[in-house]
């Protein structure tokens, strides 16, 4: 059924466009073309496309597929079922009747052609006339029509032609051709000549430009003397113009006449040459003239200072650069082989410095003795590597040293400083011997004086350098300070560093010697059984020549203090292992040395050489060496005052120092008990009460190391002569004090005790001052709080003492205010929540279907198997769709035969059965009629 | 309904606060140009707009851009409290996962698109899980059960201030929020001056309040009862103006069926109106209209007050 509907349809359709071919063609122009299609549901086929790509093209979106079968099947009757009707046949039936298979004919069409045919046929057959054969063009005869029609056109007549004919005629009016060959027998003869020819021109007009050219130098000769004015023309000079246009109008005539080159060439150079004497001449004398040269300009006022300004800049940076103890290039401007131990340590440390924390850490092992022997000295603790010999020679040293310190124990009170004069007025009765002792003094500086005068002999101008201390001191001997400084100066400015190179080495020598001298000069001069003279003066010279010549050789300089500075710690330190009974602290020279140190170097560099195990010296002589008298206090305080100014320029802290001015302060707080506590005090001063004090002392910062006695800074009130209340203290401590013995009168004296107290307390308001400005300064409130209770407890009837105090836990209070203020409170640590982890998506800029394989040759292969794959898919499914048609068609093959077979038998039978019937019929009648039924 | 559909992120309890956010109608959609497949845009592929006879506002998959760059930026998302998924006008819905990082520029984050429109899914470079997923249809398999779903939209006839509406949906007043730390019981305890419970965000207001309404219309007073047995833990040093408002609260529909978990609808479209049937409820909250970027960052950051990140 629904096969026939399709054909019905096919055939409407086919109907309806008889034009095209193949009944495939036109099923889909029809499918395409025409909106009224009426499709079977259940023949249409749908791909549906999930997701649509705009300009994707889909192949085989939609179908119809009873449609398609049918074409299919169409198709293999034209093709398949043909052959199937051929098959197994040899000879075969083609069809060439005219128009037969020209679908587009009508029947009528066919027979029309047909019968033309045949007429034409039979025309030609019978035409016995035309033997010849006519040849035609769309059936009209060649042989009249177009011999008749053809006119020659206009393009067939090309310009060709006509050139040709003129090329002719100019050919054949000349007879020509020979010009050609004349050209190439052109001799060489004649191109010779014409190139000679060309190259004499040419050498004519470069002679004339040089000519202008001449003409026009002398032109500007002429002008430059005529300005200059001194020197006359020459009359040569002046000709020359006429000279030169005969001479030029010569030349060109010769060269018309071709005359020889040469001999009018060198005539003209001749010339030159003569003309060109005069020049250079002139050109001589102009050269030797003096010329003057550019300079610099002179600088401005303004921009000296600029340079300065910034010069001074750079320094600044640098020293900063090194406080803050960053890597400075240290051998910029050293040709010096650096120092023995130093820049190995350094370079070390280079090295490192990238991977390493700076600060290290308590357990690191092999930084430790390099820091203990930053120091320069092994650490006084244990040293097992000391041999005996070495031992026996520092002992000795340390005898010579006590020796020493004894004498000077043994010195009396020395009045050389002149802020004591101030003083002196105001001291009591116990100053008188002082004052026998100082005219004594002066008594022995005027016979100085005069034998100096005496002696006072011509210096000389040059000097070499000391080749010892004791030539040195040969030289200084009994010279006033003026000379002294004048040697100096002499020594150094002769062997200056700048002159010779060699000087270098003879500084470095000198150096050393300089520095013996130093100390010498520091331990001062004993004039008199009990009176040391330190000689300030020579000292202050010293100072600065020491510096002098340390900037011109710092290296040396550095190594030779570094030297001075280990004796004299090893000599303390020893001490200290020992615990000698003896003074521990510094001596008087090794105080000035100290001093001397924080002048030459600078103080504020991170890390240096000399000063850095100074400093680190000082800071345990602070808070090692007992405490056990008055002198002790003073050079203990001294020494602080040293560790201060070394590390005020860069704004350093020292715990030690703190420490130290915290338990003195305390010291003089216990010695001397409030009024509330004295009667208690006083009943029992060997009870346990004086423990509890004790108890409270260690409680408030006591240091360990002060052993003072008792009562050694109480400021008694029993004295009716002086009140304490009136007393006035200095405002210095003398440094002679430290040659004072502790059982000195005036180390007794309340007024000591107050001058101490005094001192102490401008001491710790400079402190605090310079301590609020350093980067420490944090920790200031919690550090001084309890200076402002020890201060508070500090019982002292003297009005200045009492204001100072007043105005120190002012100042105290208001630093803690300040700097309390500025404090940001603690915040809470909150963990932040932890975010989610992104992730970023994988994919590819641009997107393509397919993964493309790299490899070309099996990315084709590839394809070429898929494409095979899909292709043998395809045939098969052909053959197999081929096959159902052979079967069906060889089905109704069978079918047809049998019907025909059927059709056959039946008839025959039919046939058979009709003439028997009609043989019984006959019988039956003959029967009847014979009678025999 | 399958929870075995549902994102595995959004299995867990009911206190998962989550903010979910479906944005509706994103135009993505690919087009082939010659050989290479490009995500449909108004700007490169007008000629191919105009031949389709199409608008220009059918291509705007910048705004999806925007938006996502906008919503993955957030605290909020940082946090882990956001889920996005994405429809678009084709019917694809996707659903991205909260760690992915959008590409920053609209060229990457149009091949990652095509990508995913043609692969239906989109890898991590360093790490296992799907970042983009196609998934099936529709949205409502995909969020929690019982979430309420508000579709936002300029012309809703409610116009509501997203600052008093969220906090009203989770059942507080405009609360004075503590900021969220991994420990989740530092604020059980915390008091504000006057002595009423302040409440962190982390907790939710009514507790076991996913009854049905009408047992609630039942009876007041056996509900009554019921919060206060439920309310028992809670500390009893309670005065009279907290029992009062807490009453007053209690009486309160919960819209949020006791859920943690809110879903916004945003329609990444340039122009028109959205076109669902599955919300429960619209709202506006603004009276001018937003672009659906603007529209991301204001609801995350409300959400973002509202839970206390900061």
């Amino acid at each position: 059924m629904a096969k026939a509907s399709k054909s019905d349809l096919v055939n409407q359709k086919k109907d309806k466009s008889v034009s095209k071919t193949s009944a495939f063609g036109k099923t889909t122009t029809a499918a395409g073309g025409s909106g009224v299609k009426v499709v079977n549901p259940f023949d249409r086929k749908v791909n549906k496309v999930k997701h649509e790509v705009l300009g994707k093209k889909i192949v085989g979106g939609e179908g119809n597929r009873g449609q398609s079968r049918y074409n299919a099947f169409e198709k293999r009757k034209k093709t398949l079922g043909i052959e199937l009707k051929l098959q197994g046949k040899t000879n075969k039936f083609v069809d060439q009747r005219y128009g037969e298979s020209d679908e587009t004919m009508t029947e009528e069409e066919r027979m029309l052609v047909r019968f033309q045919k045949e007429k034409m046929r039979n025309k030609n057959q019978y035409n016995l006339d035309d033997d010849a054969e006519e040849l035609t063009h769309m059936g009209q005869s060649l042989g009249d029509k177009l011999i008749e029609d053809y006119q020659p056109d206009s393009d067939d007549q090309g310009s060709d032609d006509e050139m040709g004919k003129e090329f002719l005629d100019e050919r054949t009016r000349f007879g020509g051709g020979d010009d050609d060959d004349e050209n190439r027998k052109r001799s060489t003869k004649d191109i010779y000549q014409e190139i000679i020819e060309k190259s004499k021109a040419g050498k004519a007009e470069r002679a004339r430009e040089k000519l202008i050219k001449e003409r026009l130098t002398n032109e500007l000769d002429a002008d430059f003397e005529a300005i200059r004015g001194e020197l006359v023309l020459s009359s040569k000079v002046q000709a020359t113009p006429a000279q030169e246009d005969d001479e030029f109008l010569k030349f060109q005539a010769e060269q018309q006449k071709a005359n020889a080159v040469n001999s009018s060439a060198s005539g003209a150079n001749g010339v030159e040459k003569e003309k060109h004497d005069d020049f250079d001449e002139l050109l001589v004398s102009l050269a030797g003239e003096a010329k003057a040269r550019a300079t610099d300009r002179l600088k401005t006022a303004d921009e000296i200072f600029k340079e300065e300004k910034e010069k001074l800049e750079k320094l600044e940076q640098e020293r900063l650069k090194r406080m803050k103890g960053d890597d400075v290039d240290f051998d910029d401007d050293q040709e010096i082989e650096p120092d023995s131990n130093r820049p190995d340590r350094l370079k070390k440390r280079k090295r490192e410095n990238d991977n390493r924390p700076k600060i290290l850490s308590a357990d690191s092992l092999d930084e430790c003795d390099e820091i203990l022997k930053a120091n320069g000295v092994e650490p006084a603790m244990y040293n097992p590597s000391l041999s005996s010999d070495e031992e026996g020679d520092d002992d000795e040293e340390g005898d010579e040293d006590e020796d020493d310190e004894e004498e000077e124990g043994d010195e009396d009170e020395d009045e050389d400083d002149d802020d004591e004069d101030e003083d002196e007025d105001l001291e009591d009765d116990e100053e008188n011997d002082s004052d026998e002792s100082e005219e004594e003094k002066e008594k022995v500086i005027k016979k100085k004086s005069t034998t100096t005068q005496e002696i006072d002999l011509e210096i000389p101008y040059t000097f070499e350098i000391p080749s010892s201390i004791q030539e040195l001191n040969e030289w200084l001997e009994n010279r006033n300070n003026e000379q002294k400084e004048l040697i100096l100066t002499r020594i150094r400015v002769c062997n200056h560093v700048s002159i010779k190179p060699q000087n270098k080495e003879k500084m470095i020598k000198y150096l050393p010697i300089l520095y013996q001298r130093f100390i010498e000069t520091a331990q001062g001069e004993q004039t008199q059984e009990s009176v040391v003279t330190i000689d300030w003066k020579e000292i202050d010279i010293l100072n600065r020549h020491i510096f002098e010549v340390s900037q011109d050789v710092p290296l040396a300089s550095g190594s030779s203090a570094k030297e001075i500075l280990d004796r004299a710690f090893k000599r303390i330190t020893k001490k200290l292992e020992v615990s000698s009974k003896v003074n521990y602290w510094p001596t008087v020279d090794e105080l000035l040395f100290f001093k001397l140190l924080g002048n030459v170097f600078p103080t504020s560099d991170f890390q240096h050489t000399v000063l850095t195990p100074a400093t680190e010296s000082l800071n345990l002589f602070l808070s090692s060496c007992p405490l056990r008298n008055s002198v002790d206090i003073v050079s203990s305080l001294f020494v602080s005052n040293i560790l201060f100014f070394y590390l005020s320029s860069a704004k350093r802290y020292s715990p030690e120092i703190t420490s130290l001015i915290s338990s003195l302060l305390n010291t003089f707080v216990n010695h001397n008990p409030t009024l509330v506590s004295q009667p208690v005090n006083k009943k029992s001063k060997s009870t346990p009460t004086t423990t509890t004090s004790q108890w409270a002392s260690i409680q408030s910062n006591f240091l360990p190391t002060i052993l003072l006695p008792n009562d050694l800074l109480q400021i008694q009130s029993k004295d009716k002569k002086s009140p304490i209340k009136k007393m006035t203290p200095s405002e210095q401590l003398d440094f002679s004090i430290l040659f004072k013995k502790p059982e000195d009168t005036y180390l007794i004296s309340n007024q000591f005790k107050i001058d101490l107290l005094n001192y102490l307390l401008n001491f710790i308001s400079k402190y605090i001052g310079f301590y609020s400005e350093s980067e420490f300064k944090e920790s200031l409130p919690t550090v001084f709080k309890h200076f402002v209770d020890i201060l508070g407890r500090l019982n002292i009837d003297n009005d200045v003492i009492k204001t100072k105090v007043k105005d120190l836990v002012e100042l105290i209070n208001a630093k803690i205010t300040e700097i309390t203020s500025e404090r940001v409170p603690l915040t809470l640590l909150t963990n932040r929540p932890a975010p989610l982890k992104q992730f970023n998506p994988r994919f590819n800029q641009v997107y393509t279907p397919y993964d493309k394989d790299p490899d070309q040759l099996r990315a084709e292969a590839k394809k070429m198997k898929g494409l095979v794959k899909k292709e043998m898919r395809g045939a098969m499914r052909e053959v197999i769709k081929d096959n159902y048609f052979i079967q069906s068609e060889k089905f109704n093959k069978a079918q047809m035969e049998r019907k025909e077979n059927e059709a056959a038998t039946k008839r025959v039978m039919s046939q058979l059965q009709n003439e028997q019937a009609e043989y019984k019929q006959y019988k039956k009648t003959k029967d009847r009629l014979d009678g025999r039924i | 309904m399958s929870i075995k559909k549902a994102a595995p992120v959004l299995n867990s309890s009911k206190e998962q606060k989550k903010l979910i956010i479906i944005l509706e109608h994103a135009t993505l959609e690919t087009v082939k140009v010659r050989e290479s497949y490009q995500l449909l845009n108004c700007d490169d592929h007008a000629d191919i707009l105009k031949k389709h006879k199409r608008e220009a506002s059918e291509g705007r998959p910048d705004i999806t851009h925007q938006c996502l760059l906008a919503l993955f930026d957030s605290p909020l998302n940082k946090a882990g409290m956001l889920q996005v998924f994405i429809r678009t006008t084709k019917n694809v819905l996707i659903e991205v996962h909260p760690q992915t990082r959008i590409p920053r520029t609209f060229q990457r984050f149009a091949g990652l698109m095509v990508q995913l429109l043609n692969k239906l899914s989109i890898r991590a470079t360093n790490g296992p899980d799907k970042l983009f997923k196609v998934i099936k249809n529709p949205i409502t398999d995909h969020i929690p059960p019982g979430c309420k779903i508000y579709a936002t939209s300029f012309s809703a006839p409610k116009c509501v201030d997203l600052f008093e509406f969220v906090p009203e949906i989770f059942g507080y007043d405009c609360l004075p929020v503590a900021p969220v730390t991994a420990e989740e019981d530092r604020f059980s305890d915390i008091k504000s001056a006057d002595g009423a419970i302040v409440r962190s965000a982390g907790e939710g207001y009514i507790e076991g309040q996913d009854k049905q309404d009408d047992e609630e219309e039942e009876s007041k007073t056996n509900t009554k009862k019921d919060n206060n047995k439920k309310r028992k833990d809670a500390p009893p040093a309670t005065t009279a103006i907290q029992q009062e408002k807490k009453k007053v609260k209690s009486d309160r529909v919960d819209p949020l069926n006791g859920l943690q978990t809110v879903a916004f609808v945003l329609g990444a479209m340039s122009t028109g109106a959205l076109k669902i049937e599955y919300n429960h409820e619209e709202i506006a909250f603004s009276n001018y209209p937003l672009s659906a970027a603007g529209a991301c960052f204001k609801l995350t950051t409300v959400f973002e007050k509202q839970w206390g990140i900061l």
